[in-house]
């Protein structure tokens, strides 16, 4: 199921600090981009599916978001898990499209934290609020002070990453972040919230993303110019917060690769792209190990030698990723990897016809998989 | 009892003010847990018992917050926060008092102690047998 369906158009606002604009009007402009990029009328949208900002939480914002859009969707509403929402409603979209229940659907997230409230991200936490815990960066600490425990050399892969999703980010002309990360730098930053640093840690970004989900056979009757295949999908939700996880470094990460890979047909080493959530460069490290991409040694070795970088053996984040790209939760990696297959990545990566996306929501509560061919 | 129902939470809390760390065991499968819930989250039988924890924890893992985002916390950074597993069973979060600096502090045993701050007495830990600067016999 679903593996008929493509992604056959993408669209996003700018990237960083966007004053004066709600987030259905950035919404609104990344579907109109979208539709303009797919070729598409506005009236085949059958479909809106649109993950809530953090900056703003409110009852029925897909229902405020037809409504701004002037559309009457059959199928659609939010659907939340955080930052696993984006992939989750691809998937539910083709689903959907499969089922009968709509044929050309909006999947689409804004977000304004950085000019408006950030509170989703650096608000304590319930009974030990008095005792100083708060925000999500401290969660994801936990994590990676326990992952250090676990695995010393881990910095060495910490910093890797960082430094591959900054180097793409330079790249990219659309990216918030286009400064060039070297070891020295990321050693030398300033603590967050310890074990982290600032550059293991995302952007906050206004902005938006967009995505039209159909089947391959009607991207064909509709002359789509550049239809994606969507070749798998899955989910895997920890659910529980970190502080009761009894297994701090897993979560269900590879449940959901499983479900991906399995749907495609595909394995890891059919992957010529990945484009990692990388809310924090820990989070990165265990979706690597998680899907099959290596033991954490194994990880770290590719990573000393290059080898994230758009031209080495397990390119990441092509874009910039959160790290660089926009901290926006998640759409802007699945498009990013469109546009790889499509072949007009800004770090295009050689003949590729495989990427794998994931998204993560919370402090590693969800987590859902996405398999992009060509 | 004054005749209002008290939630899990706030039982919970009122032992505290009491500095008596509690949590609860079903009484249908034995599972101990926190935070406070009505439910086991195990076989969510509603039926529990509040048991005292008296015999220290483990450290699970443990951060240093370099930037206060509770505005309250201005003045006190670096701080700590610790996760921890009671002997007990249930894991919790709270602070340890005395780490030494560029430490690794997993899986050492901590005892809990109250302090009053924040206006109530808070369940912190102590971290026991602190490893003095070049004495490498303990390990």
């Amino acid at each position: 199921m679903g593996r008929g369906a493509v992604i056959a158009g993408i669209g996003q606002t700018l990237f960083g600090k966007l004053p004066g604009r709600t987030t259905v009007s950035m919404n609104i402009e990344a579907c109109r981009k979208a539709i303009a990029d797919a070729g598409i009328e506005k009236g085949v949208i059958d479909s809106l599916l649109v993950k809530v900002p953090t900056s703003k939480v409110e009852m029925m914002y897909g229902q405020t978001l037809a409504e701004a859009m002037a559309l009457k969707p059959r199928f659609g509403g939010v659907f939340d898990q955080g930052g696993a929402s984006n992939i989750s409603m691809i998937g539910i979209a083709a689903m959907a499209i499969e089922a009968g229940q709509c044929e050309v659907a909006l999947v689409c997230l804004a977000d304004n934290p950085k000019t408006g409230t950030r509170q989703a991200y650096e608000k304590p936490w319930g009974e030990a609020a008095d005792l100083g815990w708060s925000s999500v960066v401290a969660g994801y600490a936990m994590i990676a002070q326990r992952y250090i425990h676990e695995f010393p050399d881990a910095e060495d892969l910490f910093a890797e990453i960082a430094i591959a999703c900054r180097a793409h980010g330079a790249a990219n002309p659309d990216a918030q972040l286009r400064l060039p990360l070297d070891r020295d730098t990321y050693d030398s930053a300033k603590w967050v919230v310890e074990p982290l640093r600032r550059d293991d840690c995302c952007l906050i970004s206004d902005g938006a993303a967009a995505v039209v989900v159909m089947s391959e056979k009607l991207a064909n009757v509709m002359g789509i110019a550049a239809p994606v295949p969507i070749l798998g999908f899955g989910q895997g939700n920890s659910s529980s917060d970190v502080t009761l996880r009894r297994d701090l470094t897993q979560t269900q990460a590879d449940i959901s690769a499983q479900t991906a890979f399995k749907m495609a047909g595909l394995g890891p080493k059919d992957m010529d792209c990945a484009q990692l959530y990388d809310c924090f460069t820990v989070t990165v490290a265990m979706t690597l190990e998680s899907y099959g991409f290596g033991s954490r040694a194994a990880l770290t070795e590719v990573g000393r030698a290059g080898g994230f970088h758009s031209n080495g053996p397990l390119p990441i984040n092509t874009a910039g990723g959160l790290l660089s790209e926009t901290g926006m939760p998640g759409l802007q990696l699945v498009l990013e990897g469109v546009r790889q297959m499509r072949g007009t990545s800004t770090s295009q990566v050689r003949d590729a016809t495989k990427c794998i996306v994931s998204n993560q929501g919370g402090i590693m509560h969800t987590h859902s998989t996405l398999i992009l061919g060509q | 009892m004054t005749g209002a129902v008290m939630t899990p939470a706030e039982v919970y809390r009122a032992a505290l003010d009491e500095r008596r760390l509690t949590f609860q065991r079903c009484t249908a499968c034995g599972h101990s847990w926190m935070p406070a819930s009505s439910e086991c989250p195990e076989c969510w039988s509603p039926g529990y018992e509040w048991e005292t924890a008296k015999r220290g924890a483990i450290v699970v893992s443990w951060v240093t917050f370099h930037v206060a985002f509770d505005p309250r916390y201005k003045g006190k950074v670096p701080y700590n926060v610790a996760l921890l597993d009671l002997y007990e069973g249930p894991r919790m979060v709270s602070n340890i008092i005395n780490i030494p600096a560029s430490e690794d502090i997993i899986g050492r045993q901590v005892t809990l102690i109250f302090e009053q701050d924040m206006g109530r007495a808070l369940p912190r830990f102590l971290l026991q047998n602190p490893i003095m600067a070049g004495d490498k016999s303990v390990y």
